[in-house]
């Protein structure tokens, strides 16, 4: 087959064609190649030599070649212009994206041609596909964050993207949103805020910041956005879009809120403890790096003082002797990973020793070490002394009990003893002789001794457990007096004594219990007739001020001055001469009770050998009774 | 002769003054506790009691009152006797008294005169 006259007048001369850098072709109706210029020959990778007079079988790979001839065949049947996006492997193996446009050329002869201009696509559809790449990225990445982001148009400020998350928040779907603008969707004064940032970010070309943004919105009620509002802008610096992008802060500033709200009701709560609360280092220090105002009503120290140890460190404060104990049981508590309990003596500024009631525990980080240790104080100064007190009146009443019974189980085998003694000593039983007698009378006085002490034991017991009563009626001071001396009479006449009474009390009357008044008589005659040989033992009564007051004045042997302050003293005898026997050495001490428990008070003057006054005063008026 | 009817559960305190009580002419009839008291006083009716307060069955002063309802019995005076020393007489009727042990024989015969007489002008 040989090529057909080419009509080299119908197309332009090859130094034009060689100068278009597209590649172009022109084969005649057998597919054969007539015309390549430079480029054609360049772009297929052979000699025009090699290349005209041939087709495309010559070329390249049959199924290429078919494609080839099947284009021009539809171009040379129809008479219609094609173009067509063909893969093409050049004869370096790259492979090309191409698009030839083909035409018929009819020459006025009527031959036909093909004229075809190629287009190496390759690079521009490499860019697209990047391009839509990188525009997938950016959708997954709009699409997927958690975050509303919306694009709205800078003219009337439509929107014209919207994503995802937005489209959760506010319960409207981007289908729409789309075309539609703030005023759309949200309350007026919320779209005119927003339309006002808008405006803002576009005029100034800079983003602009919304830190609370409330909105109302379809699907979660009112919620608070974050907002950050961004012009895009372009080349030229004019605004292209709007981006904003909102974070939901709503749930972030409730929990801000109740953080706050509950800071404020753990001020109110520590404020109102009892006691200091407090946050501290597990250090020698304990070192504070919280403690509560209450801390000064403990310590008389401000709070302050603590913090940091700026002034001074709590180790500080904490009497000597509990320091060790205190941090032995803290350490232990953390060990054992319990609360700890302490109590232990806090020096207060003033110099005075509180007790302090501690609880607390240790915080431990997330290695199990401990970060500090929180814990109340309070003062329990008041409530130890207390129990302490009560402590002691127990054991006082369980001593008082004790001593109750073992003295009522006493009694009852004096009672067989004594009469067992007396009846063979009165001679009962029969006449007895007189070594007899003295040594049964030994015994039996001295059974009587056995008694009075127990008596005397039991009654100091009563006197330091129980209040005394008082008489139901008041009664005439003086006829009390008298009658206490009257008693003691065969006592005083036994012994030679004058037993002479004063009495000038008058009508005043005692309101004291009368037995008792009576007992504290007679002790102090009987002891002022037992210590004296001779002369006379005299009472007197009278008032002064408010209280009456009653002497006994003896001109007995006398007190050494040394002794004075020991004659109230129990067991005490102070003068060996006399009979033990007939002394239990507790009279003086139930006397002196007995007055001081009715409010008074009584003093002994005497000296050697010259007698003894004991003065009793009791008020006419007790403090505690209001009685008229 | 005077009946003296002795209630305490301490033989020894019973014997040790039943004695001096023989010796000074009275009859006494003993009693352990206070069943054996009501009895013994329906069966002698004695002139006096002495009692003691706590006996092992019925609080004297109880069984005091019981015999009191006996009749015959309404009068009869009674001595208690205690070896509690902070036991205070209930009441101050003129045939009662009390005595806190130890005490010695002649206080007891002094308030067993001093009952007797008292009875005597009740009757």
């Amino acid at each position: 087959m040989t090529a057909g006259p080419w009509p080299e007048s119908s197309f332009p001369p090859e130094n034009i064609l060689n100068a278009i850098a597209d590649p172009i072709f022109v084969k005649d109706r057998r597919h054969v190649w007539v015309i390549l210029n430079d480029a054609c020959c360049r772009f297929i990778g052979r000699s025009r030599k090699d290349l005209i007079g041939r087709s495309d079988y010559n070329v390249f790979p049959k199924e290429q070649a078919d494609v080839f001839w099947k284009k021009d065949e539809e171009v040379f049947r129809t008479g219609t212009e094609n173009e067509n996006e063909e893969q093409f492997t050049d004869t370096a193996g790259a492979v090309h994206t191409i698009s030839t446009k083909k035409t018929l050329y009819r020459t006025p002869d009527g031959q036909e041609f093909i004229v075809g201009v190629i287009r190496d696509n390759t690079d521009k559809v490499r860019a697209e596909r990047e391009l839509s790449d990188s525009r997938a990225f950016l959708d997954s990445i709009i699409e997927n964050i958690p975050n509303m982001i919306f694009v709205k148009e800078p003219k009337e400020l439509r929107f014209v993207r919207f994503n995802r998350a937005g489209e959760e928040l506010l319960g409207i779907s981007r289908a729409q949103m789309y075309g539609k603008n703030d005023y759309d969707f949200f309350p007026r004064s919320e779209a005119d805020f927003f339309t006002a940032k808008d405006r803002e970010v576009l005029s100034g070309k800079r983003p602009v910041d919304i830190p609370e943004e409330p909105i109302h919105t379809h699907g979660h009620g009112d919620r608070l956005l974050h907002t950050r509002k961004v012009p895009v802008l372009d080349e030229n610096g004019q605004p292209l879009y709007l981006l904003g992008i909102s974070e939901d802060i709503t749930a972030r500033k409730r929990a801000e809120e109740a953080l706050h709200e509950s800071g404020r009701r753990f001020q109110s709560l520590v404020a109102n403890v009892p006691g200091a609360v407090y946050r501290c280092a597990n250090d020698k220090n304990w070192t504070m790096e919280y403690l509560s105002a209450a801390v000064e009503e403990i310590a008389q120290y401000p709070p302050s003082d603590f913090v940091g140890n700026r002034v001074r460190s709590f180790a500080s404060i904490i009497h000597p002797q509990d320091t060790a104990a205190v941090d032995a049981e803290v350490q232990r508590a953390i060990a054992g990973r319990r609360p700890y309990t302490l109590e232990y003596r806090v020096l207060r500024r003033d110099g005075a020793v509180r007790w302090v009631y501690e609880r607390g525990q240790a915080i431990y980080g997330d290695r199990g070490e401990v970060l500090w240790l929180d814990g109340v104080i309070f003062d329990v100064t008041d409530q130890k002394r207390a129990a302490e007190a009560l402590l002691q009146t127990e054991a006082t009443e369980a001593r008082a009990r004790f001593l109750s019974v073992v003295s009522h189980e006493l009694r009852t085998p004096l009672q067989s003893i004594r009469e067992g003694i007396s009846v063979v000593l009165d001679g009962v039983l029969g006449k007895i002789g007189a070594e007899q007698h003295e040594s049964l009378s030994i015994a039996r006085r001295n059974v009587d001794r056995f008694a009075r002490l127990i008596n005397g034991v039991l009654d100091i017991q009563r006197l330091d457990v129980h209040d005394l009563p008082f008489a139901p009626e008041p009664y005439p001071a003086d006829e009390v007096i008298a009658e206490a001396v009257k008693t003691m009479e065969p006592l005083a006449r036994k012994k030679n004594l004058r037993l002479e009474s004063k009495l000038a009390a008058g009508s005043s009357r005692l309101v004291y219990d009368r037995d008792r008044i009576t007992q504290v008589l007679l002790n102090l005659l009987s002891n002022a007739i037992k210590f004296t040989d001779s002369g006379s033992v005299t009472v007197t009564s009278g008032t002064a001020g408010s209280d009456i007051r009653i002497t006994v004045t003896d001109t007995g042997i006398g007190i050494r001055t040394e002794d004075m302050d020991k004659v109230f003293n129990a067991f005490v005898q102070l003068r060996a001469s006399i009979d033990r026997s007939t002394n239990t050495g507790l009279g003086l001490t139930i006397t002196k009770k007995i007055v001081e428990q009715y409010g008074g008070r009584i003093e002994a003057r005497s000296r050697l050998g010259e007698g003894s006054v004991f003065e009793v005063r009791l008020p006419l008026r007790p403090a505690a009774r209001t009685d008229a | 002769m005077k009946k003296i009817l002795f209630v305490d559960d301490e033989e020894d305190v019973r014997a040790s003054l039943s004695f001096r009580l023989r010796a000074m002419g009275y009859d006494v009839i003993g009693a352990r506790d206070g069943r054996e008291a009501i009895q013994m006083a329906v069966a002698h009716r004695p002139d006096i009691i002495l009692m003691d307060l706590k006996l092992p069955d019925i609080d004297g002063r109880l069984v005091s009152r019981r015999i009191r309802t006996k009749p015959g019995l309404e009068q009869v005076p009674v001595i208690f006797v205690t070896a509690d020393a902070t036991v205070r007489p209930s009441d101050n009727s003129p045939l009662e008294a009390y005595l806190v042990k130890p005490f010695p024989a002649e206080e007891l015969l002094v308030r067993i005169e001093r009952l007797m007489g008292q009875r005597a002008r009740f009757i």
